[in-house]
């Protein structure tokens, strides 16, 4: 179990209201199988992702979260220590990007660190039902500095865009930071460190 | 997901114990007594013994690395040799590790007896389970792996019980999607069902266990998959002692009704075996309850000076599950809107 991701490891959470598809966009990516039928054994929440970009191989940890408006509050429990946020919404449902609004919020006012984000407008196969125009919402996205992406999970449009854009990005932050790209030390693994002190709430005093 | 129960990957504890027995492993031995020994100098705090024990299991990785017992050896063979150093070591600083803390003690309470009330009337339904995903009899074998969980010392083996527990879950996930034809929806049918199942299994002393787990486990080893899982079920938790109408799809009214109600349910459980004649205790059953006392709290009629070091840690449980008991009574008095004074001259005076 844990076995160590090789190269260098990056923990990406998505985040979007129940039903906007986003674990269809992510299983798409990652098994390249749009689970009308599905036959590779795997999970669904907890998916990783192997790529090069600019030569460098990186390895994306990908957090599914629970959607649901109920499950809102144990959002940082998983974005706290995450390095990019992809947020999803149904390009035919308004609702679902205010959900996205609502969660660009919560991630810019972590100030622990500048997480790198971006939009999918998923189910774009169903644009063509109604009128639909992103312009609102690309305009939206720039001004967070996000890109947003057209995207759908059952044609395969536009995933692997979204995805290298993320791991692009992460690249440079990371080249630009000092840490650099000094390769991990032989079976030091990769930590998933947990910058804030502590997970659990700090400790009364009990004095 | 990976198995996390394959016998290839399982290190074999008799093996490290074994090894270390020997005259060549002597110097990792005695760097290991002296690591136990050095706890007895200082009170036990779990942030900082999680800290001590992370540097040291960090510089036994490379001392064993180097030493000439494992020449050769696989990293796989190093790493078993790390999963059997940290569960020795755990096994034998778990009385001071686990749940020490008046305030583990108290959110443990707090937590079980809210899934002890949540137990009674939360339904499937009230998470947004489709029906189609329930099936109690499967979800049984994920109660079983969070119930166990509490029965393990060491880190590792309290983990494999939640990966365990999480990959019923997502094994039935998968059968129900490919049986029916039906997309895989990942977070939010996963997390849903794993705050059911922790409600169903109520797993003894769940705060500890996480927290023990999250200060203990080889750093190393909480990434990726594991940590997601580990993750998932502290957010379970977090769920449960926030829960609300909302959070369960109820008016509020309704909800303070089942609330209510399972309050009563579980008082009237709690207090007839203890009291069958009613409140007015006769002075037989006072004796009786003196007698009973003497044997449950032993140090009663001790001596100070007398006590050896051993009962004074003893007794420091002891004391510490007395403390842990009278908050919650006098909480639960507070919520019966009983004035604790009154009721305890009231009892003085009969």
């Amino acid at each position: 179990m844990g076995s160590r991701p090789p190269g260098i490891s990056f923990k990406l959470v998505l985040l979007g209201d129940g039903r906007v598809g986003k674990t269809s966009l992510v299983l798409r990516y990652v098994n390249n199988v749009f689970l009308d039928k599905q036959e590779a054994t795997v999970q669904a929440s907890y998916l990783t992702k192997r790529l090069v970009v600019e030569g460098v191989p990186i390895t994306l940890s990908i957090w599914d979260t629970a959607g649901q408006e109920k499950f809102h509050a144990l959002g940082p429990i998983y974005y706290r220590d995450a390095d990019a946020a992809l947020l999803v919404y149904d390009i035919t449902d308004s609702d679902t990007f205010l959900r996205v609004t609502k969660w660009v919020k919560e991630l810019k006012q972590m100030a622990s660190k500048d997480i790198v984000m971006a939009i999918a407008a998923n189910k774009s196969d169903l644009v063509r039902l109604k009128n639909i125009d992103t312009q609102d919402a690309v305009s939206y996205a720039e001004s967070i500095g996000a890109s947003l992406f057209v995207t759908s999970a059952k044609a395969g449009t536009g995933i692997d865009n979204v995805f290298s854009d993320i791991a692009k990005r992460l690249l440079e932050k990371r080249k630009g930071s000092t840490d650099g790209l000094s390769p991990p030390q032989p079976k030091k693994g990769i930590l998933i460190v947990d910058d804030e002190p502590e997970k659990e709430p700090p400790p009364k005093c009990c004095s | 997901m990976e198995s996390p129960t394959s016998a290839a990957a399982r290190p074999d504890f008799y093996d490290f114990l074994d090894r270390m027995r020997r005259p060549a492993a002597a110097d990792l031995f005695r760097s290991i007594k002296s690591f136990l020994v050095s706890f007895s100098f200082h009170e036990p705090n779990a942030e900082e013994d999680g800290s001590k024990v992370q540097a040291f299991l960090t510089e036994m990785e490379s001392a064993i690395r180097d030493h000439p017992l494992w020449a050769n050896a696989t990293n796989q063979e190093i790493d078993h040799a790390l999963e059997g150093l940290e569960k020795y070591i755990m096994t034998k600083l778990f009385d001071r590790t686990f749940g020490t803390s008046a305030e583990d003690a108290i959110t443990d309470m707090e937590i079980s007896q809210k899934i002890g009330l949540l137990q009674q009337f939360v339904k499937p339904h009230h998470l947004d389970i489709p029906k189609i995903l329930q099936n109690e009899a499967s979800w049984l074998l994920a109660v079983k792996e969070l119930q166990k969980m509490n029965s393990f010392k060491a880190p590792r083996e309290k983990l494999l019980c939640i990966m365990s527990c999480c990959q019923v879950i997502n094994n039935l996930l998968l059968n129900i999607s490919m049986s029916n034809d039906r997309t895989l929806s990942g977070a939010d049918e996963f997390l849903p069902i794993l705050i059911y199942i922790t409600i169903k299994a109520n797993p003894p002393q769940l705060h500890s266990n996480l927290k023990f787990v999250q200060l203990f486990r080889r750093e190393t080893k909480l990434i990726s998959e594991v940590e997601y899982y580990l993750t998932n079920l502290i957010s379970s938790k977090m769920f449960i002692l926030d829960v609300n109408a909302r959070s369960l799809s109820m008016e509020e009214s309704e909800f303070e009704k089942h609330m209510e109600s399972a309050r009563q349910a579980t008082q009237i459980s709690v207090a007839s075996p203890s009291s069958s004649q009613g409140l007015p205790t006769s002075a037989r059953s006072n004796k009786e309850e003196a007698d009973l006392a003497g044997s449950r709290f032993p140090f009663m009629d001790s001596e100070t000076e007398s006590l050896r070091p051993e009962e004074v840690k003893q007794l420091h449980d002891l004391y510490r599950q007395v403390v842990t008991r009278y908050t919650l009574l006098s909480k639960a008095l507070r919520k019966l809107s009983i004035d604790e004074d009154q009721l305890l001259s009231s009892v003085d005076d009969s």
